[in-house]
C-alpha cells in the first residue's frame, strides 16, 4: 500500500502558523479600494438627491436638517455598491474603512 | 414491485440551499425523482422590469452570490449589445480578469464542497484556504470580497496598476503549484476514486439532449463551452481551449473544474501580459436609445448563462428580462444521473453539478398580512419596510 | 464554418417554403434569426435537428409579452456541427394560446416550457407535466405574473 501524497501536506501543515486568525484580537488588512461604512461630509453637499434617487436597495433618504438638506444612509439596507460615490458631483460620500457595522438598534445603522 | 417515498429538503444538510427532491426508492436504489423548485423564488425577472437600467446591475448581482460577476458581465453585454455600445478594449480585458477571478474561487469552493461530501475534510480545509487568496485579490481589485459591483453598462468600475498586476502573478503562480498537487490526489487517491468513479453516469447523448451545460457537459465529452464557441469579451483574442473529459461520471466532472482552474489561471496571466492601456468606461445614456433586443450569452463558472433583454426607446427601465442560469439547465440532467444511484451517492452528485438554487429560483410576492393574494412591486415592498 | 449559415438557411428553406416568415443572419449578434408561424415551430426546430445530425443544443425558450396582443416565444439552439447560434421566434395571438410542444425533438424543454407556461400561460400541446414549477400550489389560477394587461 502507496502512502497518499496528501500524507506530507498533512504534516507540513502541523508545523505551519494556522492559516485563520484570530479575528476579534487580531484583523486582517484591508484592500486599498475596500468598500465600507459611508462618510457623508456635510460641508460638500449640495443636496442635489443625485445620490437617493441613483440607490439600487433605497437606502439613501434626503433629509432636512436645520434647513440644510442632506443625504442620510440606511446601513441595514445598504449593499454597500458605492454607486453613490461615483455619481456625486462634489466628492462628498466616501468610502470608509468601518466593517464592524453590527448593532442593537435602527436608529444606530442610520449614517448622517 | 413498490417503491418507498424519500423526502429530500427543502431544508436539508447536504445542499446548503432549499430545494426538495422527492426520490423514489427500492431498497437501497433510486428509482424515480422529483423536483421540486421554487422555494427561494424572488421575482426578479419582473422586479428587473421595474427598476431603472444601472439599478439592475445590482439587481442581477444578487440573482447568485457566488457567480455574480458572471451576472453582471451578462447583463452588461446583454444591456450593451441592445444599446449599440462599443465598451474600451481595456475594459473588455479587465471584465476578463475578473470573471475567471471569480471562477476560480468558484471552482475551488465546489472542490470543497465535494470533498466534505464524500467524508474528505482534509483536503476540504485545504481547498478553502486556498480559496481565501483568490478572494484577496478580488478584494483588492473590486473592493469586495464577495459582491465585486465591478462590471457596470458601458465598462468596469475600478482600474488596476502594476501592484496589482504583480501582486496577482505572484499568487497564482503559487496557486498554480497547489492546483497540480491537489489535480494528483484527485487522479490517484483509493478514497475519492471510490467515492466518485463510475457515480452518477451520464452519457454525452443525454447530456445534449437534457441540455446540460458547463462542466457537467463537458464532463460527459459534450463539447460545450461558450469561451471557445462564442468568444465574449477579451476570449477572442486570448488561447482557450476547452476541458473535456469523456468519463461522464461525478469523478470527470470535478477533473474539468481541476483543470478548468489550471487553464483559467493561464487565461488571466495571458490578459495581464496583453492588457491594452486606454479608458477603462464610456458614457452610456440613462434611457435606451432605441426599441432593441439584447442577447449575451457567456461562460458562468457552473454553465452557460444567458441573458435576454428588450428595450423600450426613450425608456430607462427593460420591458422585459429573462434569465436562464446553469443550474436550471442541469436539473433534468442531475434527474437522470441520480436514476439507479445508491442513496448514499445523492449528495455527490447532486454537488457535482455545482447546484446553485438562488439562480434557479428567481419572481413573485404574495402579500400574507391582508390574506389577499396579489403581485406586490419591489417599490411598495421597500416603501413598506421603512414605515 | 464562416458560411455555415448559408447552408441553413437554404436548407430551412427547403423543408419549411413559405411558413419560413423571414430568416437572416445578425452580425452583431453572430446568430441566425429565424421567423416562422406558430404552426409550423416544430417542424422548423425539427429542420433544424435534422440539419445538425441531432447535435443540437437548446439552451432556453423566453417568452415576452410585449403589451401588443401577442406573446413573443424565442427558441435559443445550438447547432454543434455548425457552431452556428440559432433564435427562432414566434408570435402567438392571446386568443389562441396554444403551441405544439418540442419535448419529443428535445428532452431539455420540459423545465422551460413549464415556466413559460406558469409566467404567461402559453399552453404547449404534448408537454407530459403540463405544470407549475416555481409558483406556490396556491398561486390563483389563469393570473400570469409575466403578463401586461
Amino acid at each position: 500500500m502507496r502512502l497518499p501524497s496528501l500524507i506530507r501536506e498533512v504534516w507540513a501543515n502541523l508545523l505551519k502558523k494556522p492559516a485563520t486568525v484570530k479575528y476579534p484580537f487580531e484583523k486582517l488588512p484591508l484592500s486599498k479600494t475596500y468598500r465600507g461604512k459611508h462618510e457623508l461630509m456635510r460641508d460638500r453637499c449640495v443636496g442635489c438627491g443625485l445620490c437617493a434617487k441613483i440607490c439600487p436597495a433605497f437606502a439613501i433618504t434626503m433629509r432636512s436638517v436645520y434647513g440644510k438638506v442632506s443625504p442620510e444612509v440606511d446601513l441595514a439596507k445598504c449593499i454597500f455598491c458605492y454607486q453613490c460615490e461615483d455619481v456625486c458631483p462634489r466628492g462628498a460620500i466616501k468610502r470608509g474603512k468601518e466593517y464592524e457595522l453590527a448593532s442593537w438598534s435602527r436608529n444606530e445603522m442610520i449614517v448622517r | 414491485m413498490s417503491s418507498i417515498d424519500l423526502i429530500v429538503g427543502p431544508i436539508h444538510p447536504a445542499l446548503h440551499e432549499p430545494e426538495r427532491f422527492v426520490f423514489k426508492i427500492d431498497g437501497e436504489i433510486v428509482v424515480d425523482v422529483e423536483p421540486r423548485l421554487g422555494y427561494v423564488h424572488r421575482g426578479i425577472e419582473k422586479a428587473l422590469s421595474e427598476r431603472t437600467y444601472i439599478k439592475d446591475i445590482y439587481l442581477v448581482e444578487r440573482v447568485c452570490g457566488i457567480c455574480n460577476v458572471a451576472h453582471t458581465l451578462t447583463a452588461a453585454q446583454a444591456i450593451e449589445q441592445a444599446f449599440g455600445v462599443e465598451v474600451p478594449r481595456r475594459s473588455k480585458y479587465l471584465r476578463t480578469i475578473v470573471h475567471e477571478l471569480n471562477r476560480l474561487h468558484s471552482h475551488l469552493l465546489i472542490l470543497g464542497v465535494v470533498c466534505e461530501l464524500i467524508g474528505f475534510d482534509t483536503l476540504f480545509m485545504l481547498f478553502w484556504r486556498d480559496r481565501e487568496v483568490i478572494m484577496d485579490l478580488i478584494e483588492m481589485i473590486t473592493g469586495n470580497r464577495v459582491m465585486s459591483a465591478y462590471n457596470i453598462i458601458g465598462g468596469v468600475r475600478r482600474n488596476i496598476g502594476d501592484f496589482e498586476v504583480t501582486q496577482i502573478k505572484g499568487v497564482l503562480s503559487s496557486l498554480a503549484k497547489r492546483v497540480k498537487q491537489y489535480k494528483k490526489v484527485f487522479m490517484d487517491d483509493p478514497t475519492i476514486r471510490a467515492r466518485c468513479a463510475g457515480v452518477g453516469y451520464l452519457s454525452r447523448a443525454k447530456a445534449l439532449a437534457l441540455g446540460a451545460v458547463g462542466p457537467t457537459a463537458r464532463g460527459s465529452g459534450l463539447e460545450l463551452d461558450v469561451r471557445v464557441d462564442e468568444p465574449y469579451a477579451a476570449y477572442d483574442e486570448v488561447k482557450y481551449c476547452a476541458v473535456i473529459y469523456n468519463d461522464g461520471d461525478v469523478w470527470a466532472r470535478l477533473m474539468v473544474r481541476l483543470d478548468e482552474l489550471l487553464a483559467s489561471m493561464e487565461v488571466i496571466n495571458e490578459c495581464l501580459d496583453k492588457m491594452p492601456s486606454g479608458p477603462i468606461r464610456v458614457p452610456v445614456p440613462e434611457a435606451a436609445p432605441q426599441s432593441a433586443e439584447g442577447v449575451s450569452v457567456i461562460e458562468a463558472p457552473r454553465g452557460e448563462l444567458i441573458h435576454h433583454v428588450y428595450t423600450k426607446r426613450d425608456d430607462d427601465k427593460p420591458f422585459r428580462y429573462r434569465i436562464r442560469t446553469p443550474t436550471y439547465a442541469n436539473i433534468p440532467a442531475v434527474c437522470e444521473m441520480l436514476k439507479g444511484c445508491y442513496i448514499a451517492d445523492i449528495p455527490a452528485i447532486l454537488a457535482s453539478i455545482d447546484p446553485c438554487f438562488s439562480c434557479t429560483d428567481r419572481a413573485a410576492l404574495i402579500d400574507t398580512n391582508s390574506g389577499e393574494k396579489r403581485i406586490i412591486d419591489i417599490l411598495s415592498l421597500a416603501r413598506r419596510s421603512k414605515k | 464554418m464562416v458560411n455555415d449559415h448559408l447552408e441553413v438557411i437554404d436548407s430551412l428553406g427547403n423543408e419549411l417554403k413559405e411558413g419560413l416568415l423571414d430568416v437572416r443572419y445578425l452580425p452583431e449578434k453572430r446568430a441566425l434569426l429565424v421567423l416562422v408561424d406558430k404552426a409550423l415551430i416544430f417542424k422548423a426546430i425539427e429542420a433544424l435537428n435534422k440539419i445538425s445530425g441531432g447535435e443540437m443544443h437548446l439552451t432556453t425558450i423566453s417568452g415576452a409579452d410585449l403589451g401588443e396582443d401577442y406573446i413573443e416565444l424565442t427558441y435559443f439552439l445550438w447547432l454543434l456541427p455548425q457552431r452556428l447560434r440559432v433564435i427562432v421566434k414566434t408570435k402567438l395571438s392571446k386568443d389562441d394560446l396554444r403551441v405544439q410542444s418540442i419535448v419529443n425533438i428535445a428532452p431539455a424543454t420540459v423545465l422551460y416550457e413549464r415556466e413559460v407556461y406558469e409566467m404567461l400561460g402559453v399552453i404547449f400541446e404534448g408537454h407530459p407535466k403540463l405544470e407549475r414549477l416555481f409558483l406556490p400550489e396556491d398561486w390563483p389560477q389563469n393570473m400570469y405574473p409575466l403578463r401586461r394587461r
